[in-house]
């Protein structure tokens, strides 16, 4: 910042802005705020290898006691079971809808376009608690079903969707549309046509989007809690055991949890272009 | 293996009364033509004329608003394109990009059920057609711009279409490219015998390739002909003008003499002592006192320096000064300044007689009556 810092600076030369020579500085701003950011889950993970029960630092030693607790634990193995099912469930459900949706939306108008992907994309900005309240009131008061995991799994592809549809419009909005009029010319009908050149290209995108539906789905907690009943899945079994008390399972619970969704999502945004 | 030729002398196509419409704008505009078994037969006009519309209808993509297309005889008016005996080559190929160039060309065998090994046979066959059997394990990614629009051109004639339709296939490759693909395409045409339905802005190419051409403009045909009746006896100026540049002058018919009508051009100018300038033009229906538009080509223009001139005694003679010439290569174009009428253009074969032809010389320019042509005077 100084004169003496400046090679050529002559009279009428602006001292040009230097960058600063500081990257400790940076680095530490940085390092500050992933901190804050990472602080809570590698507690958390580091604890669940913890070899004794008591969260204090420095651990004591390394074990997978409460990961072995886990899967003798009939309640938390239900729960997972459900969770999964969940997730398989949304996925196949909300994968396909996403492509019919991103497809049906080329035939529309520009303007009519924007408007109907907008009014799709809106319960990402809808507060959660109040989608669980109207799928209760939706599901349980008008159509009488009973809280279950199959009410639970509607409300997650409902909260996937808006994300499945952006990621199939974006893939679809790319597609050459004319190696299809390539197709019909050889003598492919419309089936053939999407089967044989738009599926296989446009696939990547359709596993994309139906991993991050799974992801949503696995570590969904609001509406589960609203409208599964007794049907309890990991998130809501977590929340549970949060109120009793914080023990050391917990922490092996958790890290499943983040380990399966970070995973899924990964594997998401490695199959397409809308990064999250 | 292929089926069997039409018994009848039906057309490979016949359009009648074709019309389609995009909103507002009339894209075809009352369409009739015949396309013969076996001819090559191109559409040409400047863009936005209509003629990838039609192409476009007769593969099935669009359907007209009125008028009927029959393939041999068939009526196809309302026929998709996957159920039309035509295969079509794309302008920007259209290759799967995640098929090999094998799986591309089969595509169309496949779809008909075609079993090995006579779908191998096939493919095989057609790629050495378009000489690109070395490609055939090659992913469509992986292939030059040249070695794309073979495969486009293999993966259609693979299906023997009774019509293969081809739209401006070589308008994106480069110009050498161009030329050579335009020779094999031509070869392809003879050795197949398939009739090639062919559209293009290039006049060039158009005038080389094809046995017939149809020139389009504003959703119209204006005139089908062989390629030398276009360039010769153009229906009007457009058409004229589209096909090679023209020279057009208006004038009144003032003598007819053996057949030869003598023409003095709109505004008379003797300026510099030189001759009477005149126009001559095979009579035909003209009579004295018609107004006219006379029409010649730049090749079919002599020039001579102002005092070596030696006109022949009833061709056209006009006096002016060269403000141009440019050198092209193989020939010279010269623009010469006449008084009273446009600049009149001027394209010789570059050689000793355009000795002394230089800007600002005064020069004699003139033609032989037969050179020259009448325009109907409404033409653009």
């Amino acid at each position: 910042m100084t004169a003496l810092n400046r090679p050529h600076a002559g009279s009428s030369a602006r001292p040009r802005r230097r960058r600063t020579r500081r990257p400790w500085l940076s680095a530490l701003l940085v390092g500050a705020v992933m901190l804050f950011l990472f602080a809570p889950l590698i507690v958390v993970v580091a604890f669940s290898f913890n070899s004794i029960p008591r969260m204090s630092l420095p651990l004591a030693g390394l074990s997978l006691q409460w990961y072995q607790g886990l899967l003798e634990d009939p309640e938390v193995r239900q729960a997972l079971t459900r969770s999964l099912i969940a997730a398989v469930v949304t996925a196949l459900i909300a994968g396909p809808l996403g492509v019919l949706a991103a497809l049906g939306l080329r035939a529309l108008s520009e303007r009519l376009r924007t408007i109907v992907l907008g009014a799709m994309l809106l319960p990402i900005v809808v507060p959660g608690l109040l989608l669980a309240v109207a799928l209760a009131i939706y599901w349980n008061g008008l159509l009488g079903q009973r809280y279950s995991l199959s009410v639970a799994i509607a409300g997650h592809v409902l909260l996937a969707l808006p994300f499945v549809i952006l990621t199939m419009n974006a893939a679809v909005s790319s597609f050459r549309f004319s190696l299809l009029d390539a197709a019909r010319d050889l003598g492919a009908g419309p089936w053939q046509a999407f089967r044989d050149i738009l599926f296989p290209l446009i696939r990547p995108a359709v596993e994309g989007a139906a991993l991050l539906a799974a992801a949503i789905s696995l570590d969904e907690f609001i509406v589960t809690l609203f409208v599964g009943g007794r049907d309890t899945t990991l998130p809501v079994l977590m929340w549970g055991r949060v109120q009793r008390s914080v023990d050391p399972s917990l922490n092996a619970l958790a890290t499943t949890l983040l380990a399966a969704t970070t995973i899924l999502a990964l594997l998401a945004a490695r199959r397409t272009t809308v990064k999250l | 293996m292929s089926e069997p030729r039409p018994q009848t002398g039906a057309p490979a196509f016949s359009i009648q009364g074709v019309t389609r419409r995009f909103g507002d704008v009339l894209a075809v505009d009352d369409l009739w033509l015949d396309i013969h078994e076996g001819e090559f037969f191109s559409l040409l006009g400047p863009s936005g004329c209509g003629k990838t519309t039609t192409l476009r209808m007769l593969a099935g993509f669009e359907t007209p608003d009125e008028g009927t297309i029959a393939l041999r005889g068939r009526d196809v008016t309302e026929t998709p394109p996957n159920r039309r005996d035509t295969n079509l080559v794309f302008q920007h190929y259209e290759l799967f990009p995640h098929m090999t160039v094998f799986q591309n060309v089969a595509y169309g065998l496949r779809l008909r059920r075609v079993r090995e090994p006579e779908l191998t046979a096939r493919v095989r066959e057609a790629l050495r057609i378009v000489r690109a059997d070395e490609l055939a394990d090659r992913g469509a990614r992986q292939l030059s711009g040249g070695q794309q629009q073979r495969v486009a051109l293999a993966r259609a004639i693979v299906n023997q279409p009774a019509v293969l339709l081809l739209d401006e296939p070589l308008s994106a490759l480069d110009v050498k490219l161009r030329k050579q693909m335009q020779l094999e395409l031509k070869a392809i045409q003879h050795q197949l015998g398939t009739t090639f339905v062919y559209v293009t802005h290039d006049q060039e190419e158009a005038l080389l390739l094809s046995d017939r051409i149809g020139i389009m403009s504003r959703g119209r045909l204006l005139q089908v002909a062989t390629p030398r009746q276009l360039y010769d006896h153009p229906a009007d100026g457009f058409v004229a003008d589209f096909v090679g540049s023209l020279n057009v002058f208006d004038g009144r018919v003032a003598e007819i003499r053996d057949g030869i009508a003598t023409i003095f051009p709109g505004a008379v100018a003797t300026a510099d002592g030189g001759p009477t300038p005149r126009l001559a033009v095979t009579a035909g229906a003209l009579t004295v006192g018609d107004g006219v538009r006379v029409a010649v080509r730049p090749e079919r223009v002599w020039v001579a320096p102002a005092d070596q001139a030696a006109a022949e005694p009833d061709g056209a003679l006009l006096s002016g000064t060269v403000s141009t010439v440019n050198y092209l290569g193989a020939v010279t174009q010269i623009t010469v300044a006449v008084p009273g009428v446009p600049p009149v253009l001027i394209q010789k074969t570059s050689d000793g007689r355009l000795t002394g032809i230089d800007d600002g010389v005064r020069v004699r320019i003139g033609w032989a009556p037969d050179a020259a042509f009448v325009l109907p005077r409404d033409g653009t």
